[in-house]
């Protein structure tokens, strides 16, 4: 019997290393998402041309192959309808604070200024899934945005 | 002070500040109640500094109140233990005083929350100071244990160490005029989850001491146990070593942080828990016994808050669910170590028979209940941490749902109101045997 725990401590032990090991050498880099080359300015304008006159107050229906969303507290702006079955990129900007687009699985991290941009392809229909994933203040908990798949 | 008077001192601090969290908690669970919050006179701001409060009174106050408790009852005597005691409390008194005045901005950040004021700063740093000063004595307990207890408590108190540096390379590694809301989340993100390795040990901890109570042994063999312990120690100092690997402002950080706990803890839980478990099912008469209850209550409310974990990271309340949950679990352990070990101890033997075993009954159900209500708010669409204005509770199911929360909140509250209420008034009245203070 003593035998028996000291082996079970020894393979313990042995695992715990093990799992220590692999946790310390986990790929700490970041996912693989394309580099935005965009500036500041020129995703304003696309912003602009996309959200058209009444300046995304009202859903917007995405025509061309680029979507853009101004992230600040506490919404992705403007609420959007994009096809299905469509590959997109996906332009976003912080306005005010450090927020995170968790969309398609994966995260980005958004610095205020810099453009960040993702490509996915959307779904059949229904619902897009868009919130922030990182803590930006009391209405955090409610940060999504809304983009609905529609013909 | 001596030992005796010192060890009553972390009780006091330990239960006095559950019983503040449990003022506030009580206000919260009915704000969450449906309807309920239309005739409460205060201010949201308000709610949100009562439930910063509550959170760092009922989860880091409390817990390492139990630690400097512990420290106290394996390594007692010497100065260090007693003068930790008097900057802990100062601290505590000090960090209450932004919510009792109604000022500081709030913040929601994960872990330890924080209210934006120089007090509840200070206060945190007195408190940390002072729960380390008293963890200092147990450092030579790492190597020269007289007992599996003694060394469990000293692995715990090195998990400390490790959540404190976590804290201090962070605020050295955050670049000035980092935005308050990234700063407070990522300052605290690799300490706050090293505490999370310490409260699972402050419950294991408790299992042994509940097991020797109960069997005359701990739920593991010995060897087995003290690796169990070492092993929650390693991983909790290979937390400040990932700060150079991985900076404190990006994503990588925070993901490496939620993996730390993965590979840390479902092991040892199982196997302690596994243990547990399989005495309770084999013990003989005694099942109704304090020490058996808070044992087997513990083990299953800290079970399902482990599964539930498998939705984390939601933004919905099925991850408040999880954590209410396995703190749940950690604080029933605790509730038990009280009555069972740290109220006879100082001389003040609870009243035993039908009232000790309601408190267990009360405040592991009522939390299970509590948690269940989260998971199924939140499985229906509730986001996390709203109050009742925001929660856009627009359907039948999610009212029911909180309503079930505010229920579970309730019941658990009263089991709660009872070992705080017997607690206090033991600690409280003076002994014979307590000498000067
Ligand atoms: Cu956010």
């Amino acid at each position: 019997m003593v035998r028996a725990e000291r082996w079970a401590t020894v393979v313990y032990l042995a695992i715990c290393l093990v799992l220590l090991v692999v946790w310390l050498s986990l790929p700490h880099d970041g996912p693989a998402t394309d580099r935005s080359t965009m500036s500041e300015a020129e995703f304003r304008a696309g912003w602009r041309a996309m959200a058209g006159p009444d300046e995304g107050r009202t859903p917007v229906r995405v025509a061309g192959d680029d979507i853009y969303l101004l992230a600040r507290q506490w919404t992705f702006a403007p609420d959007l309808v994009v096809a299905p079955n469509h590959r997109y990129r996906v332009h976003f900007l912080a306005e005010d604070v450090v927020h995170s687009a968790a969309i398609g699985g994966v995260e980005l991290l958004l610095w205020p200024g810099k453009v960040e941009t993702i490509s996915l392809t959307t779904p059949g229909y229904g619902h897009l899934p868009l919130q922030c994933g990182e803590y930006c203040g009391l209405g955090h908990s409610r940060m999504s945005g809304s983009i609905e798949v529609a013909k | 002070m001596s030992a005796t008077a010192e060890r009553r001192g972390w009780a006091l601090l330990a239960v006095g500040a559950l019983a503040v969290a449990g003022v506030l908690a009580l206000l919260l669970a009915v704000s969450r109640t449906p309807h309920a919050q239309d005739w409460l006179p205060w201010s949201p701001e308000f709610f949100y500094r009562a439930l910063i409060t509550h959170v760092v009174l009922s989860i880091e106050v409390w817990f390492l109140a139990c630690l400097g408790l512990l420290s106290a009852t394996v390594a007692g005597g010497g100065r260090s233990g007693p003068a930790g005691l008097a900057l802990a409390v100062a601290g505590t008194l000090l960090l209450l005083v932004p919510a009792i005045a109604d000022q500081g901005e709030p913040s929601l950040n994960n872990y330890l929350p924080v209210l934006q004021h120089p007090l509840f700063y200070a206060g945190l740093l007195l408190f940390a100071g002072g729960i380390g000063l008293a963890c200092l004595r147990l450092l030579p307990l790492l190597f020269r244990p007289p007992s599996v207890v003694a060394f469990a408590v000293a692995c715990t108190g090195g998990v400390y160490f490790a959540a404190l540096a976590c804290f201090a390379v962070a605020a050295l590694m955050i670049p000035a005029g980092t935005g308050a809301a990234l700063f407070h989340e990522r300052l605290f993100w690799g300490g706050g989850h090293v505490l999370q390795i310490l409260n699972t040990a402050l419950l294991l901890v408790c299992w042994q001491v509940l097991g020797e109570r109960q069997w005359g042994r701990g739920p593991l063999p010995a060897g087995l146990t003290r690796a169990v312990f070492l092993s929650l120690l390693a991983f909790a100092w290979a937390a400040p070593l990932l700060y150079g690997r991985a900076e404190p402002l990006g994503l990588e950080h925070r993901r490496a942080f939620t993996a730390l706990l993965w590979f840390a803890l479902p092991l040892p839980s199982l196997l302690m828990g596994g243990g547990v478990a399989l005495h309770l099912a084999r013990q003989g008469g005694n099942r109704r016994s304090p020490a058996s209850l808070a044992l087997g209550l513990s083990l299953l409310v800290f079970a399902i808050g482990g599964v539930a974990g498998f939705f984390l990271g939601l933004a919905d309340t099925r991850t408040p669910s999880h954590y209410h949950a396995v703190i749940g679990g950690v604080n029933l352990g605790l509730m038990g170590l009280f009555v069972v070990v740290v109220l006879p101890l100082l001389g003040r033997p609870p009243s035993g028979g039908k009232a000790a075993a309601l408190q267990f009954h009360f405040y592991g159900w009522g939390q299970l209940v509590h948690a269940l209500g989260f998971f199924l708010a939140g499985a229906a669409g509730v986001p996390r941490k709203s109050l009742g204005l925001d929660q856009g509770l627009d359907s039948l199911g999610k009212m029911a749902a909180m309503g079930v929360v505010g229920l579970g909140g309730g019941i658990a509250v009263i089991g709660g109101v009872i070992f705080v209420w017997g607690a206090l008034r033991r600690l409280l009245t003076r002994e014979a045997g307590d000498g000067p203070r």
